[in-house]
């Protein structure tokens, strides 16, 4: 895993290292300490690679901001230039409800971003698509195969990653898990390259020794020899030492999604109902929006989610994993936008005739505006 | 006597009637495996159809080919019949055929147990079949989660035909299970041991000892959730102390094991064929045992990996995620002996073969995104997304589609006694094999594009309008291929050349008969000394067809076989089976009216078919038996054994503790549920609790004992040469005073309607009454019998019977009146 | 019978114990113990260990239980087959019920 890049976005990166680094029973039992420990260290490195919104050409003097202040504002600071991975989430500065604004992201080199607001909705507008999927491609190889500094092996990497992801019609997309625009969906979107290229890599190795068992001319040797070889070494020993790995990965990973106490985190409730979805904010208790949830950019928020009649389920596939609203349950789902933007949700649970058009929209402010938008909207 | 005499006097006495009609009547393990196999397939086209008018609607963004009222019930339906019409009936056809032949054996342990399974399967088939020509399908996905399914937000008849029509159809699964694990362990070719049985006979003991433990679970869900719909009960209800979550656990705790139920029998298939195949034996015999033996219950210790999104404390969603990369371990091994027997062997490309290679390449593909999605946060991302249909399509198709295919290809020699003539095979072969990758392999990227499973239609901008295209175009290939196959077959069994026995020069007993077989399988039973009998025995099946093995010496008057010791395969007695009887079809009829009348909701019709069917369940027990000693009998070589009846662990006794073990995970599910409800669900404590009553308890756990008791002393005075009458008298009174004491308190309970602690109780209660009944029943039958002089010292077997059920029955009475009582004297 | 019981005895004393220990954690949840503390650790944690390392002991002392009564000698397929499981089931138990050390209490 490449760990020569920073990443100061992203505030789970915050937490990993207290609690991973000495995995001891007693630093696990005492989770409210790391979290107040943590939330002091203010930069660490994220060993779950750089993302897309890392820079990767961030100069290295870059100044380390407080994870809120991140994206944009850090940019403007440093004046670095970031390649985008992600089709690029429209800044949304200004409420969006009921006014048009069309603001040039400052500092970025391509595409023009919009945040239209039609109808009070904002919409996505996607620009710059082929280039960005070859860029995103390049940028994934860089994240999974980091020390590689031959151009041509580079090159070779790049284009059959580009291809893949072509011929699948990119990574990129409003809904894809594989776009991921927070970190809780970048650190799975890494989890799912890894484990792709370790599926290849033993699937190839299988299907590789049952096409050498057709050969003609094999040794004899005895059973006792087989079964050491295929049962004992293959069977037991590699498929145990490859599942071990992947477990501590799977549960490192899954202990750092996990909603840890913070003192930057926004608490927002998601009541699910067929065939909609009601947020309120627990700053301000007359609020309510309807398909429309609103968080600031680069602070972890936690969903406390609930239904009213069936299970649904809350999804942000570009900010997080889902999580169920059941009845009679509510379940805490952190999610985080690395920047502002709209993003879309689903419902994925199965619930009736209505379901597939049962979506949200969740709406990341510029953390500056944030206070700012929830007191107008109150009013 | 020569072998063609010998042969036309055993046809005469085994085989079912001539023509049709045969089939109402037959209980011969050959036909009803076929009528099995037919039915199952049958209905695979059925879900094919279904799948095919999926992929249509999917195939481009903004369909309008279905609304989604007809695609939920399209898709729902898809996943029940493959599920529960096709695949698990799959299984119990092949194995109802060819475990007997196998093992060397005559029939299944109960061949009237075996038609009425089938024509349960039948019967609850068709009910959902009807269902879904008039467009009341159930719609709520194949594994109906309340509270969608609830009366509430699903009031149509439509989830009531899936809760009745599935329960329907399991019994057929539970029946074949019992019988294949007492089948497997006794019936078998004098000197089987456990460590010569063929390999299949292990995965198939595993499986249905999985069938045992895994549907049980279902079974109460479906009662839970039909007896909330019907009746009012809240078990899913939060708002009245139930929780839907109960629904998934139970749900699961039967879906996970059911996939490897599925997959275990293939595993069987495959691991009997590749070494025939390979021109070798199999790689690590004991090593394959004992990692299916690992898998089926590992499989016991995945289910909340379908729960992962519910909310579930990160550590236990560990263990779950820790179980289900365990799980691949046992599998690794197995695939890795698969092709270690490659390796060992000089494989050579029939089309089996094929049809192996396409299941290797497949189910090693979904065995490494299983692994993957048993990681807790990429199931996050990737849970109810296409991503899971297409993991699951490598899993099922890939583990049962292709081995099944690679299977019926080897056997179809055996089923018909033809050759292979027409070549169409292969070629279908290619189109499935490229069909189903077409289909299924972009599917997971769609997945993670965010393409959610059961979504009815998708807009343009989502960009998976071409993934989607390629899919359903690929899976109209693949469709063709399955057609293909299907026409193959039609034409190989009405015009393919006779051909000759043993193709493929195989090891195993099924071989070692005439093809197709007769419907005694052998005319006399081999003694086996090693794994592969055929190569090792020379001219076998022509020596047991002139009589040489054991009971060539009986007169072919009576179907009779030979039930053997369960480690060592020594001959332990002599079984007679019933011959051909309408019962089965009649008893599934009237169980069918049971369970239609709670269907349409004809209550009144209930009782009745109850009574009709306890009449015929006496009918049934009380054709068995004899009213005089037999004494030890004759079975050639010298050896001689009592009669099934003259022993205190008959093939009944072994059936009843078998049904026993279902019963009881049962009976564990409904405490998992209760416990599950008063620690996770909101709304508990109820406001109200059953009063406790010292007098109930006394009277339950005394009867219970008083029950056991005195039919142990019942049997006892029998092997001294009395009749046991009052002591089996004493026992009825013993029970009855549980079913008195248990009515009571179910009289005075809480109103069951009112919470889901009264809910609960009152199901808990209504179990250890039926069982009290029903332990009365066999008591008052016992007594008929011995007053009929149907025991004797020697014919003691149905005494030791009913003792295990009255065992059973003081367990679970004393089990439920503490559940029942002690939180009310907590209180 | 005994053959078979020998053979299976393992996993299902492994299930048993991971069931028990997962429905351990349910109700410790649900009781709040994670909340109290108990020396170094929480009464939660030292419940799901002690349950653990029971369940352990337990593995292994069927494990040196079916080399002797009431299953007879070692030896013979029944035997050596019932080796392999009973040592899967020691695997099975510290594999699957490793996160007692290793994961979050009840978040």
């Amino acid at each position: 895993m490449p760990t020569r890049k920073r990443d100061h976005c992203s505030t789970e990166s915050r937490k990993e290292d207290a609690v991973w680094q000495n995995a001891l029973l007693v630093s696990i039992e005492a989770v409210a300490p790391i979290g107040a420990e943590n939330s002091k260290q203010g930069d660490s490195y994220n060993r779950m690679g750089p993302g897309c919104s890392a820079g990767a050409d961030a100069s290295d003097n870059q100044k380390l901001g407080r994870a809120g202040k991140c994206g944009k504002q850090a940019e403007q600071e440093t004046g670095a230039r970031r390649p985008k991975c992600g089709p690029g989430p429209e800044d949304v500065t200004a409420p969006p409800v009921e006014n048009v604004r069309t603001e040039k992201a400052k500092g970025q080199r391509h595409g023009e971003r919009h945040a239209h607001g039609v109808n009070g909705m904002p919409q996505y507008r996607d620009a710059g698509f082929r280039l960005r999927v070859t860029r995103s491609c390049s940028d994934w190889v860089d994240k999974l195969f980091p020390g590689i500094r031959f151009a041509h092996c580079r090159k070779l990497l790049i284009l059959g990653t580009a291809a893949t992801c072509l011929t699948l019609s990119g990574c990129q997309g409003e809904y894809s898990t594989l776009d991921p625009a927070g970190p809780a969906a970048r650190s799975i979107a890494t989890l799912w390259w890894v484990m792709l290229i370790g599926a290849a890599i033993i699937l190839l190795l299988v299907m590789g020794l049952l096409a050498a068992g057709f050969r003609r001319n094999k040794k004899e040797v005895g059973d006792a020899a087989h079964m050491r070889f295929w049962i004992v070494g293959l069977g037991l020993g590699f498929s145990m030492s490859v599942l071990a790995a992947l477990l501590a990965y799977g549960l490192v990973v899954g202990e750092r999604l996990l909603p840890r106490a913070d003192a930057d985190v926004v608490e927002v409730h998601a009541q699910a109902e067929r065939w909609r979805w009601r947020f309120s904010y627990a700053s301000q208790p007359d609020f309510e929006t309807e398909n429309v949830l609103h968080i600031p950019a680069g602070r972890p928020v936690d969903v406390h989610v609930t239904s009213l009649d069936v299970v649904h389920s809350f999804w942000v596939p570009r900010l997080a994993g889902k999580l169920d609203a059941i009845p009679g349950h509510v379940n805490r789902l952190r999610i985080e936008a690395d920047q502002p933007g709209v993003f879309k949700g689903l419902t994925a649970e199965f619930n009736g005739e209505g379901y597939g058009g049962h979506v949200f929209d969740v709406i990341a402010h510029a953390p500056d505006t944030w206070e700012a938008f929830l007191r107008e909207e109150a009013r | 006597m020569t072998a063609l005499r010998r042969h036309r006097a055993l046809d005469a006495t085994w085989s079912s009637r001539p023509g049709f009609r045969g089939w109402f009547s037959t209980v011969n393990h050959s036909d009803l495996g076929r009528m099995f196999l037919a039915t199952s397939f049958f209905f695979f086209l059925v879900g094919g159809i279904l799948a095919m008018l999926i992929r249509a609607q999917l195939a481009t963004a903004d369909s309008a080919f279905a609304g989604p009222e007809i695609y939920s019930q399209i898709f729902t339906m898809h996943g029940t019949i493959m599920m529960f019409l096709f695949a698990i009936p799959t299984f119990e056809g092949l194995a109802i055929y060819l475990l007997p032949k196998m093992l060397g054996t005559r029939d299944l342990a109960f061949p009237r147990l075996t038609a009425y399974g089938y024509w349960c399967y039948a019967f609850g088939g068709t009910m959902l079949l009807v269902s879904l020509l008039l467009g009341i399908a159930p719609d709520g996905g194949w594994f109906m989660y309340p509270p969608l399914t609830g009366a509430i937000y699903s009031p149509g008849i439509n989830t009531d035909f899936w809760l009745i029509g599935i329960t329907f159809v399991e019994i057929s699964a539970i029946c074949a299970a019992v019988e294949f694990t007492v089948s497997i362990l006794k019936y078998r070719a004098p000197g089987m041991s456990l460590d010569k049985m063929p390999i299949f006979a292990w995965y198939a003991l595993v499986t249905s000892l999985m069938i045992l433990t895994g549907f049980p679970p279902l079974i109460l869900g479906s009662i839970l959730l039909e007896v909330e719909r019907a009746f009012g009960l809240p078990f899913f209800q939060a708002d009245l102390g139930g929780d839907s979550l109960l629904w998934q656990h139970l749900f699961w705790l039967f879906g996970h094991p059911e996939v490897y139920i599925i997959f275990l029998p293939a595993a069987g298939v495959i691991s009997t064929i590749l070494p025939v195949m390979a021109r070798t034996t199999l790689l690590g015999y004991g090593w394959i045992v004992a990692s299916a033996v690992a898998l089926a219950f590992l499989s016991f210790g995945l289910w909340v990996h379908h729960m992962f999104t519910t909310g579930i404390p990160h550590m236990g969603l560990a263990f779950f995620s820790a179980a289900s990369t365990l799980v691949a371990v046992p599998t690794g091994v197995q695939v890795f002996a698969w092709i270690g027997t490659l390796w060992k062997g000089r494989p050579e490309l029939h089309l089996p073969m094929l049809h192996l290679l396409g299941f290797l390449f497949t189910f090693v593909i979904g065995g490494l995104t299983g692994v993957m999605v048993a990681v807790v946060p990429f199931d996050w991302q990737a849970h109810d997304t296409a991503f899971i249909t297409a993991h699951l399509h490598y899993v099922l198709f890939g583990g049962f589609v292709f081995p099944i295919l690679a299977g019926i290809y080897y056997w179809l020699p055996l089923f018909t006694g033809r050759t292979r003539f027409f070549k169409l095979g292969e070629m279908a072969f290619v189109l499935i094999f490229l069909g189903f990758h077409g289909t299924f392999l972009a599917m997971h990227w769609v997945g993670l594009m965010g393409q959610r499973r059961r979504i009815d239609t998708y807009d343009v901008e989502t960009g998976w309008s071409t993934i989607n295209l390629i899919s359903s175009v690929s899976s109209f290939i693949m469709a063709i291929g399955l057609a293909m196959v299907l026409v193959d077959i039609i034409l190989h069994v009405y015009v393919a050349l006779r051909g000759r026995r043993d193709p493929w020069k195989s090891g195993t007993l099924e071989w070692a008969m005439m093809a197709p077989p007769p419907a005694y399988n052998f005319a006399s039973l081999p003694r086996v000394t090693s794994r592969a009998p055929l190569p090792d025995i020379s001219g076998l099946a022509n020596r047991l067809a002139r009589g040489e093995g054991y009971l060539g010496n009986r007169p072919a008057v009576r179907r009779e076989t030979l039930a053997v010791d369960i480690s060592s395969g020594q001959p332990d007695y002599l079984v007679v089976y019933p011959g051909n009887t309408a019962l089965p079809i009649v008893f599934a009829a009237v169980t069918g009216l049971f369970f239609l009348s709670l269907l349409i909701k004809f209550y009144w019709l209930t009782p009745l078919a109850v009574l009709g069917m306890m009449v015929l369940a006496l009918v049934w027990v009380w054709r068995l038996g004899a009213r005089e000693d037999s004494g030890l009998q004759e079975i050639g070589h010298g050896d001689r054994v009592p009669m099934a009846g003259e022993t205190s662990r008959s093939p009944g006794w072994w059936g009843s503790a078998f049904l026993l073990v279902a019963n009881g995970t049962f009976f564990g599910s409904l405490l998992f549920g209760y416990a599950f409800l008063w620690t996770v669900a909101p709304g508990w404590p109820p406001s109200q609790w059953l009063e406790p009553s010292v007098a109930e308890t006394i009277a339950v756990t005394g009867g219970a004992l008083v029950a056991v008791g005195a039919m142990r002393i019942a049997a006892r005075h029998n092997r001294r040469g009395g009749r046991g009458l009052s002591s089996t008298v004493i026992a009825l009174m013993g029970t009855l005073a549980v079913a008195a004491a248990i009515a009571t308190m179910l009289h005075r309970m809480p109103s069951a309607g009112s919470h889901a602690y009264a809910a609960t109780l009152f199901v808990l209660g209504s179990y250890v009454l039926f069982h009290a009944i029903l332990c009365a029943l066999m008591q008052a039958n016992l007594f008929a019998r011995i007053v009929a002089g149907y025991t004797s010292p020697h014919r003691r077997a149905e005494f030791a019977i009913v003792a295990l059920w009255a065992d059973y029955l003081a367990v679970i009475a004393a089990i439920g009146v503490a559940a029942a009582q002690i939180p009310g004297m907590l209180a | 019978m005994r053959d078979l019981l020998r053979i299976l005895a393992p996993l299902v004393l492994w299930l048993a114990s991971f069931s028990a220990i997962y429905g351990l954690h349910g109700l410790g949840c649900a009781q709040g113990w994670a909340q109290i503390t108990l020396g170094p650790l929480t009464l939660f944690r030292s419940m799901m260990i002690a349950a653990w390392l029971f369940a352990l002991l337990a593995q292994f002392a069927l494990l040196w239980g079916t080399r002797t009564w009431p299953f007879g000698p070692q030896g013979g397929f029944a035997g050596r087959t019932g080796m392999l499981t009973g040592w899967a089931a020691v695997v099975a138990t510290l594999w699957t019920l490793q996160p007692v050390m290793t994961t979050t209490s009840c978040a």
